[in-house]
């Protein structure tokens, strides 16, 4: 094998071979298999480049949702579902909220300082669902509870199953003085496996003390176990009971 | 590629190829967690069971999308041989041995289930290989390389590197040749044969 070989090996590959030298190098490869093997690697290098090399959005885009979803396995304990880095990262900081109300002095309400959510918009995904999520979020966040019970109810009808958005529409509820009505969907929460599982739990405590009803708020504060994200915050708010 | 039709959970690989969200995290809740638990029991962490599952699910989209793959077992047992086959490679390049736990034992996998998934591990890992060997590549062995591969005419190729055409051929058949004996010293290296 030498270079005018490798060079034979691309003419022929690229098609630019006149007939005569190309029977003589077809003779060679049923001769010669090292020739033979070469020429297929050579191909076989081409056409796999090609691919790799070529810009695929739509890999792109299944990447981005991979790597969102990323976490479901990073993330302890396993059994618990998170949707995405950004709303851990929110999650995070609404604790931090809470925690920054609880030691405020000038607040005197329990509820009110435990009651102060952000809906966090979804992440883009396009779909009709989303938008309506996100147009949900809005409203959340000016306090426009009751416009956003509305909006969930949309969703929902779509998706019956969208964890996201029974939880948004339970703290609606309850953000809206309608505890009784927050909490099957905040119970339906708990009930599930998604990343808000013990907030609903947390929460359906929170629409008991809005009822002044203590005995209630324990017992559901006593539902979220140690390894659960707010299990700190529930334990500060049992204390305070 | 197998001709059998399609089993029911090549619905899984439509939502790979289509990026259908809710289903690509069913994935991750359903079979996220036995890779964990395997990657985590054999030398791994959990952040190398994320990067596990997430290459094995981009390998089966471009068998899917560029080599017509098409499911004829569960997908189950299919993305956990493929996860597998990914981590038990990455140990051996790291040198390290050990994987005592198995991980596929229970499901029941006929031969092309099998010669599927290897083959949707071993035509990825060869695509990564030379993509890998072309990066260390000399600059303009890689520009010629990577400028022959697209549609273009040779002979535009040729202008805009500035270069006449003869004189092209030439140099692209050396880089070629030199990316090939690269991909043979490496080939055993990365596991694969």
């Amino acid at each position: 094998m030498n270079e005018q070989d490798h060079e034979l090996i691309e003419r022929y590959l690229s098609g630019e071979m006149d007939a005569d030298t190309k029977t003589a190098f077809e003779s060679r490869l049923e001769k010669e298999p090292e020739l033979l093997q070469t020429l297929q690697t050579w191909r076989d290098v081409q056409e796999t480049l090609r691919h790799s090399l070529q810009p695929d959005a739509q890999r792109d885009e299944l990447k981005k949702t991979l790597h969102s979803l990323r976490p479901v396995i990073t993330k302890q304990p396993a059994k618990v579902v998170r949707f995405n880095r950004s709303l851990v990262a929110i999650a995070s900081l609404a604790a931090a909220v809470a925690l920054i109300l609880y030691l405020s002095p000038w607040e005197k309400d329990l509820y009110q300082q435990y009651g102060a959510q952000e809906m966090i918009s979804p992440a883009e995904r396009s779909t009709g669902a989303d938008t309506l999520l996100a147009e949900a979020a809005r409203q959340f966040n000016h306090h426009h509870y009751a416009q956003a019970v509305v909006t969930l109810d949309k969703v929902l009808a779509q998706q019956p199953d969208n964890a996201y958005a029974k939880y948004y529409r339970g703290l609606s509820y309850l953000e809206n003085k309608q505890p009784a009505l927050a909490r099957p969907d905040l119970e339906a929460i708990y009930n599930g496996e998604s990343v808000f599982k013990y907030e609903g739990a947390f929460y359906v405590a929170l629409s008991y003390l809005k009822e002044k009803n203590e005995e209630k708020c324990r017992e559901w504060l006593e539902k979220i176990p140690g390894d659960a994200e707010n299990y700190a915050k529930a334990q500060e708010l049992l204390k305070k009971l | 590629m197998s001709t059998q039709t399609p089993h029911a959970d090549q619905h899984f690989i439509h939502a790979l190829l289509h990026n259908d969200v809710q289903a690509v995290e069913e994935i991750y809740r359903r079979f996220g967690p036995r890779v964990k638990q395997y990657v985590t029991q054999n030398s791994g962490t959990a952040d190398d069971a994320a990067d596990i599952f997430q290459e094995s699910l981009v390998d089966i989209y471009n068998q899917a999308r560029y080599k017509n793959l098409v499911l004829t077992c569960p997908f189950e047992p299919f993305l956990l041989l493929v996860c597998k086959r990914k981590w038990l490679n990455e140990l051996k390049k790291k040198g390290r041995q050990g994987v005592t736990k198995e991980l596929d034992e229970q499901f029941n996998l006929g031969e092309d289930s099998f010669h599927d998934a290897e083959k949707t591990w071993a035509d990825n890992e060869k695509a990564r290989l030379f993509k890998a060997m072309l990066e260390k590549m000399g600059e303009r062995c890689q520009e010629i390389i990577r400028w022959s591969l697209t549609d273009k005419p040779q002979e535009e190729i040729a202008s805009k590197l500035g270069v006449t055409y003869g004189y092209l051929r030439k140099k692209k058949s050396e880089c070629m040749a030199s990316l090939i004996s690269a991909i043979k010293e490496n080939v055993s290296k990365w596991g694969l044969t």
